[in-house]
């Protein structure tokens, strides 16, 4: 008598296809033997064939759709990355990260008597939200969330710019609205930017995140390390090809140029000090700049330029610096 | 499926086999060969993932990362046959995610027995809804029954294929097929008079 066991194993079998001719005539005879022997084998064959059916209608993905987020990727020199790691810093961090420039914001706040607003107003500053998680405000910036915060929803609003260290909590996903856009964190840690009048900006350093606009859920690109999307008004969101290795810098107290143009030397300056420079010989802003910053300050920024470019740094009026040959 | 010289002169789209196709395209042009590649398997790409991660904002991001893969190791295609190829990696990308996804601690599977009750003993049924019952009865499976179960049925994957990939005996993938079939054979009893 054949164990039920090894009957099943024929069956498997058999339904495979890789049955040997000696194993299928114990099956037969095992059929044979019993009318519910052959009852059963129909069921489960029934069950086999039933099943083919399950993913007949699937849903059909926007083939154009991907092939315009993927292709925007194939302009780009270099090997695309499906994870990258900018600094030590960051994989220590090891979570999603996220920076997000946004346009035209405008800040509601749902529950107006019971919301809590953080502001950084000239430096940066670092707190902690009721469900433990811990937000890096930068200068200018501001974070508002309602009463109910950690209890059914996990949502904030944010103007301006933040890092975002998330405590996991998968029943309960945390949301960042800004300006036009949303981001859902699948990962742990991000940062999002936002300046008014510049479209919404996303990019991920590591882990995954959704990013979404008026369409919500339904339009949400979902971007991995690595990856940057942007958000203009009244469109969708688009992955995009970022250049730029200071986008982090507010947060790392660092500046990084490798062989860069100095107008774009110059820009992640402006930003990082909050300042703006006038250059009166465009012709200097294409000269190649390679330097690195750790916890720069202005004057020894601006001295260490002057000297390596080879170009006259004067300062025109607070916050102003004319650069001439 | 045969190559007529006559019909090369027509460009691309000729009744060259795909394969073939997609090879000289490679060797001729990388980003038209990648368009070609990418519209013509994207879909198969795409819903291998979405079986075994039913989720399509996931099943399309690694999908994408699939197309990644290939983009960045296209010097070293020219011996492979795109679709088995593709279909390989599609598999393993979705595999890959759900063991990463085990470690963080959370899988859409891991749905309370009461949600689970009520799905599978929900009472009358449209014929209408009866490939999505369906579909929550595969998706109701084990973990690893599920994904074994979905890889022969789905993925035409032999035993042999699926405990190479998950790294079990075809024994331990015989049994769970064997137990696939059993289970659904219950949640799936209203359909199977």
């Amino acid at each position: 008598m054949l164990s039920n066991d090894h009957i099943d194993t024929l069956i498997a079998r058999e339904i495979e296809g890789e049955i040997t001719a000696e194993e299928m005539g114990q099956l037969q005879s095992w059929l044979e033997a019993d009318p519910a022997n052959q009852a059963y084998y129909e069921s489960l064959k029934d069950t086999w064939d039933l099943a083919a059916g399950a993913w007949s209608e699937m849903p059909e993905p926007d083939v154009e759709r991907n092939w315009q987020r993927f292709s925007e990727n194939l302009t780009a020199p270099a090997p695309l990355r499906v994870v990258t790691r900018r600094s030590s810093w960051w994989r220590m961090a090891a979570a999603a990260i996220v920076i997000v420039a946004a346009a035209g914001l405008t800040f509601t706040l749902i529950q107006r008597n019971k919301e809590t607003v953080l502001t950084a107003d000239n430096g940066k500053k670092t707190f902690t939200l009721p469900d433990g998680s811990k937000v890096y405000l930068n200068r200018n910036s501001q974070l508002a969330y309602n009463g109910s915060f950690g209890d059914d929803n996990r949502t904030v609003q944010l103007k301006g710019e933040a890092f975002f260290d998330v405590a996991a909590d998968a029943a309960n996903p945390f949301i960042v609205a800004a300006g036009a856009s949303q981001t859902k964190v699948l990962g742990t840690t991000f940062v999002i930017k936002a300046y008014d009048d510049k479209p919404v900006q996303l990019d991920v350093v590591t882990g995954k995140v959704a990013f979404s606009g008026k369409k919500g859920d339904n339009g949400a690109l979902v971007l991995t390390a690595g990856h940057t999307a942007i958000l203009q008004t009244d469109k969708e969101p688009r992955q995009i090809q970022n250049s730029d290795p200071n986008f982090m810098a507010w947060k790392e107290n660092r500046l990084y140029f490798s062989n860069v143009p100095l107008y774009k030397t110059l820009s992640a300056i402006e930003a990082y000090f909050n300042i703006r420079f006038i250059v009166s010989d465009p012709s200097l802003l294409n000269l190649n700049y390679t330097g690195t910053f750790d916890d720069p300050a202005l004057t020894e920024v601006l001295d260490v330029i002057s000297k390596t470019a080879e170009v006259k740094i004067s300062e025109e009026e607070k916050d102003v610096y004319r650069i001439s040959r | 499926m045969n190559v007529h010289a006559e019909n090369q002169h027509k460009g691309y789209f000729c009744t060259m086999p795909e394969n073939a196709r997609l090879q000289s395209l490679l060797q001729e042009d990388e980003r038209q060969f990648m368009e070609a590649l990418f519209k013509t398997y994207f879909p198969l790409v795409c819903k291998s993932i979405y079986r075994l991660i039913p989720d399509m904002a996931t099943a399309e991001d690694l999908a994408q990362e699939v197309f990644i893969k290939i983009w960045n190791r296209r010097d070293q295609l020219n011996e492979v046959y795109f679709k088995a190829y593709l279909h390989r990696a599609a598999v393993n990308m979705a595999l890959d995610h759900i063991d990463k996804n085990k470690r963080r601690g959370g899988t859409h599977q891991e749905l309370s027995p009461a949600v689970e009750d009520l799905r599978t003993t929900a009472p009358t049924v449209h014929v209408k809804e009866t490939k999505q019952r369906i579909r929550e009865a595969v998706d109701q499976l084990p973990e690893k029954c599920r994904e074994i179960f979905i890889l022969s049925r789905f993925e035409e994957m032999s035993y042999k294929e699926i405990a190479q990939h998950l790294q079990l005996s075809v024994k331990t993938v015989e049994n769970q097929m064997i137990t696939a079939l059993k289970k659904l054979r219950v949640s799936l009893k209203e359909f199977l008079e």
